[in-house]
């Protein structure tokens, strides 16, 4: 019988180490925030009013759509909603 | 709380950063993820946790009084009693308003009032998931395959873990639970096929399967009188790769995100939609489930020990009856028979039993493809009457209104992803984990910024919650 897959990848020591994945994560998340930060808070405050969860997002996002804004990281993302829209257009 | 959303990003954060700081600490690390993992799903609603908590407690109480019973009788009582007890469980929640619908029927059709009273029963989310996992713990433990739970902290862990809970996979007791138990973490994590499944499973729940939904499955399914012919047709393509995108981005995440803290869960998807049977099409898709219906239900039947006409009786009974798994509904249960009916068909006339030429390969695949479209008919359409109404649709010709640029290319990407099944994409996973880490996180975070921008606006609940 073949062998699983997550069991041969970790016999074969496939991967990183641990330290290297948390510095992946850590920058993955940052990046990722600063890229879609006017997203983030635009989508936060769509959140139902008053509730602990749109409390806690829109105050994280606030501070990432600023600095967004700021250094005019949405940018790449408004291009590419935009060329969506033009191509999808009736 | 979905995936790919602001909250459950937030939460992730929390839940990673707690992992990995108290992972040296057995206890408390086992008490954080049993928290976030409750935290995760009383997100849907508070109430929930008393269900997934008593069937914790129920179902660890059982196992423990199994392996201290030694009388064969005692034990068999233990067991028809959990199984019992999850079954009703999930039959009240899942299939109570079914029965009494089709009850009151059947009594104002004969004129006698009905004497089962009108309750609204709320769905809990993932309750036929963590109901599976806790069935099959119970019956390992009965059949002496595994111990039980070293506690019932761990037993908690393990049924409530975060990344699998909702929708899957479902993941055995012998796979998860010494993960929990005996928390050695891997010095070396796989992050090239951890990022990939992630990136890949967002881009075809995100874009394939949300653009599939919006774009002409959603308006054909929910409307099927006001389509023709090609609309109709390239709908139930398109639910096709819909389905599959939807429940298998689902099941990419849940293990790629596992996979990030250090947990390895066994695949779920391999191509299924390249599948020449529907053999092949069982042994390709949600396999975690239909391993399951293998091992608790078509082997208890008897198998294929018995006779030809026993063997295809047990294979047709294990087909309805997850069918019925999947929801309570005719439709469900249609869908289930369609299945069965086909695997009997190929197993009577020997269908892909040996190694097929690629002409015969490719009618199969073809084969496979319409009969699954032509059973998700009945799947996905909200009444058996709209089923009908699609067949209908079929056969009128009329100009297509939908079928645009757009939804064709979104079925060619939801069939192409499933190039990234498997391990077909290994050396990609390879290649991925060779860069180094801070530009693996950047690359991760570009990937992810215009799978977003591509996508519609908004992100539906996956089908499979429903389940």
């Amino acid at each position: 019988m073949e062998r699983p897959i997550e069991l041969a990848r970790m016999e074969e020591g496939a991967g990183i180490t641990r330290a290297g994945v948390h510095l992946a994560v850590g920058v993955f998340f940052v990046v990722g925030a600063l890229l879609n930060g006017e997203n983030l808070l635009a989508t936060a405050e769509t959140m139902e009013h008053g509730s602990p969860a749109r409390t806690v997002c829109v105050a994280a996002a606030r501070p990432l759509a600023a600095a967004a804004r700021a250094l005019h990281l949405g940018a790449p993302r408004r291009a590419i909603e935009a060329w969506v829209d033009r191509i999808s257009a009736p | 709380m979905l995936f790919p959303t602001v909250t459950f990003a937030i939460f992730f954060v929390l839940a990673y950063t707690g992992h990995w700081l108290l992972h040296r600490r057995p206890l408390a690390w086992k008490w954080f993820l049993l928290a976030a993992s409750y935290v995760f799903y009383g997100y849907w609603d508070w109430r929930f946790l008393l269900l997934i908590g008593g069937s914790t407690v129920l179902n660890h109480g059982f196992a423990v009084a199994l392996a201290r019973a030694a009388a064969p009788g005692r034990r068999r009582m233990l067991v028809a009693a959990a199984v019992a007890s999850n079954l009703g469980t999930l039959g009240f929640f899942k299939y109570y308003g079914f029965f009494v619908v089709n009850v009151y029927a059947a009594c104002a059709s004969l004129g006698i009032p009905c004497p089962l009273p009108l309750l609204d029963v709320v769905l809990p989310v993932g309750i036929s998931f963590f109901t599976f996992q806790a069935m099959s713990y119970v019956i390992d433990v009965h059949r002496g395959t595994i111990r039980p739970a070293a506690s019932c902290l761990d037993f908690a862990v393990y049924l409530a873990f975060f990344p699998q809970l909702v929708a899957g996979p479902i993941v055995r007791a012998s796979t998860l639970l010494p993960q929990i138990e005996r928390p050695a973490m891997p010095a070396r994590i796989d992050i090239g096929r951890a990022s990939i499944l992630i990136l890949v499973g967002l881009f075809k729940k995100i874009v394939v399967a949300n653009a599939l939904a919006t774009g002409i499955v959603d308006p054909v399914f929910d409307n099927p009188e006001n389509f023709g012919a090609l609309d109709t047709l390239f709908a139930v393509y398109g639910y096709c790769i819909q389905v599959y995108c939807d429940f298998s981005a689902y099941s990419d995440i849940a293990i790629g995100i596992a996979l990030l803290m250090g947990f390895h869960f066994p695949i779920n998807f391999d191509a299924p939609l390249l599948a020449a049977s529907f053999q092949e099409f069982w042994r390709r898709w949600h396999l975690s489930l239909s391993t399951w219906l293998r091992d608790y239900l078509y082997f208890p039947l008897g198998g294929s020990r018995g006779s030809a006409a026993r063997t295809s009786t047990n294979l047709f009974l294990t087909f309805v009856l997850g069918g019925l798994w999947h929801g309570a509904g005719w439709n469900y249960l249609i869908w289930g028979a369609l299945h069965g009916a086909f695997l009997v068909v190929e197993r009577i006339l020997r269908v892909g039993t040996g190694v097929l030429s690629l002409p015969r390969r490719l009618a199969g695949i073809a084969a496979t493809f319409h009969l699954l479209g032509f059973s998700l008919m009945f799947f996905r359409a909200r009444t058996l009457g709209d089923s009908f109404a699609l067949m209908r649709s079929l056969a009128e010709w009329t100009a297509p209104t939908l079928v645009s640029a757009t939804v064709l290319a979104a079925m060619a990407a939801g069939f192409a992803a499933q190039a990234f099944d498997g391990d077909r994409a290994r050396r990609l996973w390879d290649a991925w984990a060779r860069w180094p880490a801070w530009v693996q996180g950047a690359a991760a975070a570009v990937i992810l910024t215009v799978i977003c921008a591509l996508g519609p606006r908004g992100v539906a609940p996956f089908i499979y919650f429903q389940f």
